[in-house]
Order: C-alpha cells, then structure tokens, then sequence
C-alpha cells in the first residue's frame, strides 16, 4: 500500500466510521432496552434523511437547522414505530421472531411511503425512490476541502459529522449515567418487570427509548447523505447489515461497544480497500463479525447475551 | 389447461419454486432455529448447478442434486460452529454467512469459461445467462413439491419429528429427556440447505438467469416472510404463504405503486393479529385445526390396546395404593430389573471428588457419594447449599470443575446429557420444565426416545417395524400415565394441567427413559397435603421395583419416611450421611437448619 495516504485513508475511515457508530448507537439503545433487533432502524435513517432533504431543496432552510428538525422528525417517526409495530406484541407477550418480523414489515411500509412522495424542482416524473439518486442544491452545504499538508484534505462537512457524532455520542452516555431518563432506562434494560413494580412507567421508557434511537439513527441518514451528497430510497441498506456487525463487534446492547465497533468497522472497510482488496472490502466487515460470533458471542463490551429476567 | 400454463409458466412454476423454499426454512425453525442462510444455500446450489448443466453438460436433475449436495456440505460446515449460537445471534450469524457468500460469488474467478456466449464462470454482479430454453419444467417443480410435502406428512408424529417438536418447546428438556439435540438440530440445518440448494438449481434453470444479487439479504427475508405468513404451526402454512405472496404482486397488478406498502401491510396485520399465520385461519374456518396443529400423536383407541396387552399396566386404584408394594409390576418393562447383575455391595452411583466452581465460588467441594442400587438415597441441606448443582453435575448439564462419577463402575462425567440418559440416570427439574404445548401423552413419549430406534426412512416407507415399535411406545407411555393417574387428560397440552399433576407428568416422562437411577429435585414443592400423601405414595411404589431414587427435598417427614440413607450438604460440602434415624439426631445438621446459638 502506498504510505502516503495513509492518513488519508485513517481519517476517511474515521469519518465512515463515525456515522457508522452513530447508527448502531441507535440500533443498540432499542436492543439493550426493549431486546428487540429493530430491522426498521435502516429505514428511519432514509426517512429523516428524505426529511433533511425536503427541508433543505424544498424550503431552502439552513442545513444546520434542517438537521435539527429531521432528528425530531425520525424521534417521532420512531415512536410510530413503536406504537404500530411493538406495543400489541409486548402485550401479548410475543416470541422475539415476532418482533423481527413486525420491524421488516415496517420497512417495507416506510420504502413503500417514500416511493409515494412527490418530488421537487425540474422533473415532476422522478420520484425520490428506485434508480434516481436525489443531490441537495448547489450551494446550500459547505462542500469543499481543507487541505493539511499535501497528505491530508478534510472536507468540512466531513469535519461536522465527526463533531456532531462524537457529540451525540458523549450525550448519550452522559444521559445513560447522569440523568434521571437515562436510569430509568437502565434498570427496564435490566428488567422490565422488576421496573414496573417499582413504579417505573415502562411504557413511557420505551416511547423515550425509541424516540432518542431513531433521532439518533436519523441524524446518521442526514449525515450520510450531507457526505456524500446522494439520496436514495435503498441507502438504508449500506448501513444496516454494517451497523448490525458494528454492534455485534461491540457487544449487543452496550452503548460503548456499538461506538468502538462502528469506528473498527469504518476503519477495517477503508483500510481494506487501501491495502488492495476493494472488491473484497465489503466482507470484512462480516467476515470480522461472524469470527466475533464464534469467539465472543458477547462482543468486546457485552456482558450478557440476552435479558435474563 | 396447457395454454393458461403456456401463458403463466414463470409465475406457476415460481410459486412452487418458492414453496419449497419456505419449507427449507420451515424445517429450521419447527426445532427453534431461525436461520437467514438459505438465500445463500439457494446461491450455492443454483451457481453449483449451473457449472455442471453448462459447463459439464450434465441434464438438470443430476446437476440439481450435486448443488444440492453442495449447499448441504456447506450448511454442514457453517452449522458445525454456528448452531451453539441461539435466537438473535444464530440469525445474525447466518446473515452474516449469506453476505460473504455473495461478495465470495460476486469476486471469485476461478479462470472458467462457459460455453454459452463464452461467459466467465461465476461473472461476478452481470450474473450468468443460460441458453434457452428453460429446462425446469412444472413436473419437477410441483414434483419436488409433492415429494416435499410427504416428507413433511411423514415427519409428523415421527420419533424424529417428535424430537424436534421438544427441542423447539425447551432444548434443556429435550436434553435431558434423551434426545440429542446438537445432531437433531445440525441435521435439520443441513436438511434445510440441502432443500434450499435444490430450489435455487430449479430456480437457476427457470429465469435462465441468476446474478449474486438474488441471493442477498433481501431474499432471506422474502423467504423468511413465506413462512411466517402462511404460519409456522404445520408444513401447510409455509406453503400457502409462499403462493399468496407469490401471486399477490400479479394479483395487485392495478395497485402499482402500492404493492410494496400492501406486502409490508399484509406481514404486518399477519403477525400482530394472526401470529399463527393465515393457514390457522384457514384451519379453522375448514375446521382442520387439529389435524394440523401440535398434536402429533394420536392416543390408542382402546380396540388397539388388545394387540399389546401384555405391556398394558391395569390401573391402580388409587384408594388401594398399599397393594401395589406387595405386586410388583413385572410386566412393565419399564421396572424390570436393570441392576439385579450387579453385586449388592457395588455402588450403582458414586462421586469421587466431586468439584464444581462458578469464579471464586466453590458450589460443590469435594463431594465423595456413593449409592447403593435398589434404595433411595436422600439429598438434603439449606437452601443455596449446592444441592441441585450437585444433580446437575450428575446428569451432565453442568461439567465437573474436578472430579470423577461412576454410574456401574463406569465413568459418565464428561458425557452429554442425552447420553447419560442413555446409561440409565433421569432426572426431574426444580421448577417443572415440560414441553408446554405438547399433549401430555406427547410429554412422555419424548422420554422414550433413547429407547426408540426407528428412522425417519423407515416411516417414509411405511416399515411395519417402525409401526410396531410407535403403537408399543405409545402403549408404554399410556400404562406410565396410567400409573400417575393422568390417563384421562393424555391429549391435554401440558400447560393445562394442574400444578401437581405436572409434577407427576414430569416424573412420568423422566421414568419413560427407562432409567436405572432417578433424580427428583424437590419433588413435592409446593404440592398440597393431599397431593403430597400421593408424591410418597408413588415414591415407594417406584421404590419397591428396582429403581433406585436419589430425592432432593424440604419436606423433612417425606425424606425421613421414604430414605434409607440420607446425606446432608452445606456450602457445598458433605457434611454428614447416615440412615434417616442418625441424621436426624445429628448435631451439625441440625445447626446447618436452624443455625447455632
């Protein structure tokens, strides 16, 4: 491999990596707390970045607040989830495949909407699904680099998902250890029934639950698409069976472990393609979780497996 | 006819193509496996196939059986380290497998040309195209399906299907009932990818096009959706999911744009309000909801006893419970003498330091036992002193830290649970662990299992044997519920019972493995006086036979009354053991209860 872009190619992985991380936080909270694998978490991320988009080429609203509001919009959108796809199975007290199942249904009604939307601007016959890939304006992101040395060039807009994603991350676990919310969402992970009993409002803790995971999850889509300055309909799919390695690497369910995974994970995709092996690169990160499995189901952070009480 | 098939070919055949695809992964979760891989089985026997119709020239069938044979090979190589995984983990695994497989196809270039328009063999994301016309016609596709749904008729109510139904209910259970459940469920993997491999050759030679991207995430869950659908409940659920999912686009042709939104619809109304599938639908409304559902086993009709009525245990009244010490049940095979070769003096079960720790905690230290055959050997202590990790250690479900065990001299620690069963030890669980939703009769007929032999290719063939040795099993498993007094409710799910009567259940089916020596854990908690009197009541019914029993229990007057020895544990030591009258005298024991002043 050529050393001279080396540190290129770190900081380009810490980038991917980063949103990447901030996906599977999402991804993680839902499972710590409700030990549901929400396979609707990929199509939140399109939505809110479908969102993010009509707020910035429809409205011409700054993107810095267009970020803002769509991260409200995917909370929302994941508090319907839960409503429509988990409350009657928690009820009924439904085997886990169930609520898989539910979250897949989900997805599919949430690609279906989108195909639906009407588009904006010249051509009324492309919708924002299937084969059209949708650019924000000219002029409405700071695109553009910030060259280091001759090594090194960092887009700005790259440079804010980093500081924005380390953001959220530090507030997270700040919320998980400090606040009032976030202990209560601990001892329901821990056991919703022992919550329960003790006067905890349970099915408050999961509507907070899925609405901070799918804030989360959607500012990773807007990100995304800010980076690379696409939207589709399936750019769920590039980050779901990732963040899905990414929280495994870490261990199910750990907040910490979703983060480090989702860097390792950004990292090993890059560093693969440096070192050669592009056509392969999308493996590594499966090849890398499926040895996880088989070592260490529980992950480098996970101390339990599944629920237990 | 022919010309409604001319015009529909693709989408009839489809439908059976996808069928038996949803049985392929119907058959993984019937023993509670969710697998994702079969996608990537489909792959493999479609791309396998492909070399050996195009590039070997070989006819479709043959060819579709080595992908077949391929995909099982891989499913038995991905299965051998993947199936410890459970629930989550195990479908998280499998798509894990699937996406490598598909960037493996999409790389690999292994320098073979095929003949047809002169294609690289695999040919990466442009996928291969094949030389029309199709060669996957309707008779090999319904005919699969044929074959498939007698295989799955056939499974039913067989010794393995009947495994697997317990597997799937409660895998610990299942263990320790005799069944081993790693090879049950490696086999049903393999079966699954053998299955799905088979279907992808079709399919391959259906379209005359194949591209890694059909094999991806995606279609794993198309797959998976046909299942649940249809419902997983009986073979044919998956079936129908698969032809109403199938045709539906076709059928929604006028909704256009609102396909996607009314399929994602349609799997979510089915599993929030009909989580048995649309098949339990269609069941009842047919009034086919027995037929099809869990109950695998029909119990005897009473003309039928008559063949077998020398095994056929009268029932004891259960007012005249003293007659029965002073007639002991030869007739049963299930009570006949299986230790009488053995001297007296030898010890049928016997620890030899026995160590079992958890970190820093020592649960069992150093325990030294030994039980002579034909008694019954009590087990008692505080609670938390390490008694019922000593049972686990004894029937395998936990491994020694150190130490050894002998069962008839011969060394069992070590052994997996279902083959400790095989030596002859039973065992009862602390806190009932029945099959749930199998018949009470069901229950016990899983405990036969290591004494049962016949393969699932003899019921394919109708063998006589295997039909002899299922009406015989079944008869074994009626004077046992007999015995317990539960021949009333044999067709009851297990669920429904009362809480002592699943107690005795549970003994029953632990006393359907045949054993030589029982493990009771606290048999008579939570009974009522009543229920109790019963518990000793069998107890030494049991014990007036060859059985030998090691009890673990609370209930001080009901060790002292059926023990001859009893060994008393705490904080996992041994700390004394004699005859009930000395122990109870005993002063440590008496601090280990009550505590000292």
């Amino acid at each position: 491999m050529n050393w001279q872009t080396l540190p290129q190619q770190l900081a380009n992985g810490i980038f991917q990596g980063s949103i990447y991380a901030l996906f599977a936080l999402g991804y993680t909270l839902i499972f710590g707390v409700l030990d549901i694998l929400n396979l609707a978490h990929a199509a939140i991320f399109m939505m809110t970045a479908v969102a993010a988009w009509y707020l910035i080429a429809g409205l011409g609203i700054n993107f810095i607040v267009a970020l803002l509001i769509a991260s409200i919009v995917g909370g929302l959108l994941g508090v319907l989830l839960d409503r429509v796809a988990f409350w009657r199975l928690r009820q009924q007290h439904a085997p886990h495949l169930s609520a898989l199942i539910s979250s897949i249904a989900m997805a599919t009604i949430f690609e279906g909407i989108v195909t639906l939307l009407p588009t904006l601007g010249a051509d009324p016959d492309s919708r924002i699904i299937g084969a059209d890939v949708h650019h924000f304006p000219t002029g409405s992101i700071p695109y553009g680099n910030l060259n280091i040395g001759t090594m090194l060039s960092l887009p700005p807009i790259k440079l804010l998902v980093l500081v924005v994603a380390l953001l959220l991350m530090f507030g997270v676990q700040y919320m998980l250890r400090r606040t009032r919310i976030g202990r209560e969402m601990r001892a329901v992970a821990e056991s919703p029934k022992a919550s329960a009993l003790l006067g905890i409002n349970i099915e408050a803790v999961f509507a907070k639950t899925f609405f901070i995971a799918s804030a989360l999850g959607g500012v990773a889509g807007v990100l995304y698409a800010l980076t690379y300055d696409t939207l589709t309909a399936d750019m769920g799919s590039a980050v779901e069976l990732k963040g899905l390695a990414a929280i495994i690497l870490g261990g199910m369910g750990s907040v910490v472990g979703s983060v480090v995974g989702g860097f390792i994970i950004g990292l090993a995709e890059v560093l693969s393609i440096a070192l050669g092996g592009s056509n392969w690169s999308d493996a590594v990160a499966f090849i890398v979780l499926f040895l996880m499995l088989l070592v260490r189901p529980n992950g480098l952070f996970g101390a339990r497996a599944t629920r237990t009480g | 006819m022919s010309e409604f098939y001319a015009a529909n070919s693709l989408l009839i055949n489809l439908i059976a193509i996808n069928a038996i695809l949803a049985l392929s992964i119907y058959i993984t979760l019937s023993a509670a496996m969710l697998s994702l891989a079969n996608a990537a089985f489909m792959g493999i026997g479609a791309y396998t196939a492909i070399l050996f119709t195009q590039y070997f020239g070989w006819p479709l069938i043959p060819a579709a059986f080595v992908g077949a044979g391929m995909a099982a090979l891989v499913g038995a190589l991905l299965g051998a380290p993947v199936l410890r995984l459970r629930g989550i983990f195990l479908a998280i695994a499998t798509i894990g497998f699937g996406e490598i497989l598909r960037i493996f196809i999409l790389n690999f270039q292994p320098g073979i040309t095929l003949p047809f328009e002169q294609q690289d063999y695999p040919n990466g994301a442009e996928g291969l195209r094949l030389p029309p016309p199709a060669t996957t016609t309707g008779w090999l596709t319904y005919g699969t399906l044929l074959v498939l749904v007698y295989f799955f008729w056939r499974l039913r109510g067989s010794r393995m299907g009947l495994a697997l139904a317990a597997i799937r209910e409660d895998e610990a259970a299942a263990e320790s009932s005799g069944i081993n459940v790693t090879r049950y469920k490696l086999l049903v993997f393999v079966i699954g990818a053998a299955i799905a491999g088979w279907a992808g050759a079709l399919d391959a030679h259906l379209y005359n096009f194949i591209s890694p991207a059909d094999f991806g995430f995606s279609e794993a869950v198309t797959i998976l959706v046909y299942a649940v659908v249809g419902g997983t409940l009986g073979f044919p659920g998956p079936i129908l999911g698969a032809a109403l999912i199938t045709a539906l686009p076709e059928i929604l042709r006028p909704l256009h744009d609102f396909r996607d939104i009314f399929t994602g619809l349609v799997l979510l109304l089915t599993i929030l309000f009909l989580p048995s599938g649309l098949f339990s639908l269609l069941g009842n409304a047919l009034g086919l909801r027995r037929r099809w559902q869990p109950t695998l086993v029909q119990p005897p009709s009473h003309n039928e006893d008559t063949d077998a009525g020398g095994q056929f245990i009268a029932p004891s009244p259960p007012d005249q419970p003293g007659q029965d010490k002073s007639r002991p049940n030869t007739d049963d095979p299930q009570l006949k003498p299986q230790t009488s070769n053995l001297k007296p003096e030898t010890p049928l079960l016997r620890t030899e330091a026995a160590n079992r720790r958890f970190g820093g905690v020592v649960a069992v230290d150093n325990v030294e036992m030994s039980i002579a055959p034909h008694s019954v050997y009590g087990l008692i202590g505080p609670n938390g002193a390490g008694k019922t990790t000593l049972l686990n250690l004894l029937s395998g479900v936990l491994p020694l830290t150190s130490g050894h065990i002998y069962l008839k001299g011969e060394r069992i620690d070590g052994l997996a649970p279902h083959n400790i069963v095989r030596r002859g030890i039973a065992r009862t669980y602390q806190n009932i662990r029945l099959f749930p939703n199998l018949s009470v009769l069901e229950n016990v007929l899983v405990g036969m299992h290591s004494r049962t032999h016949a393969s699932l290719l003899q019921r394919l063939v109708f063998s006589p044997t295997a039909r002899r040795e299922e009406q015989a099993s079944r008869n074994r498993a009626f004077a046992l519920l007999t015995r317990f007094g539960l021949e009333c409710n044999a067709s009851l799910p297990a669920t429904a019972l009362a809480y002592g009567d699943q107690r005795r259940l549970e003994m029953a089916r632990a006393l359907a493995t045949d054993p030589t020596l029982l493990l009771l854990d606290e048999p008579a908690a939570g009974l009522n006086q009543a229920e109790s009197e019963r518990l000793r009541q069998l107890l030494r019914e049991l014990t007036a036979t060859d059985l030998t029993v090691l009890l673990i229990e609370h209930d001080m007057a009901l060790v002292m009354s059926v023990c001859d020895r009893i060994a008393v544990i705490n904080f996992g030591r041994k700390i004394a053991e004699d005859v009930p009258a000395t122990i109870s005298r005993d002063p440590l024991v008496i601090e280990a209860y009550l505590g000292s002043d």
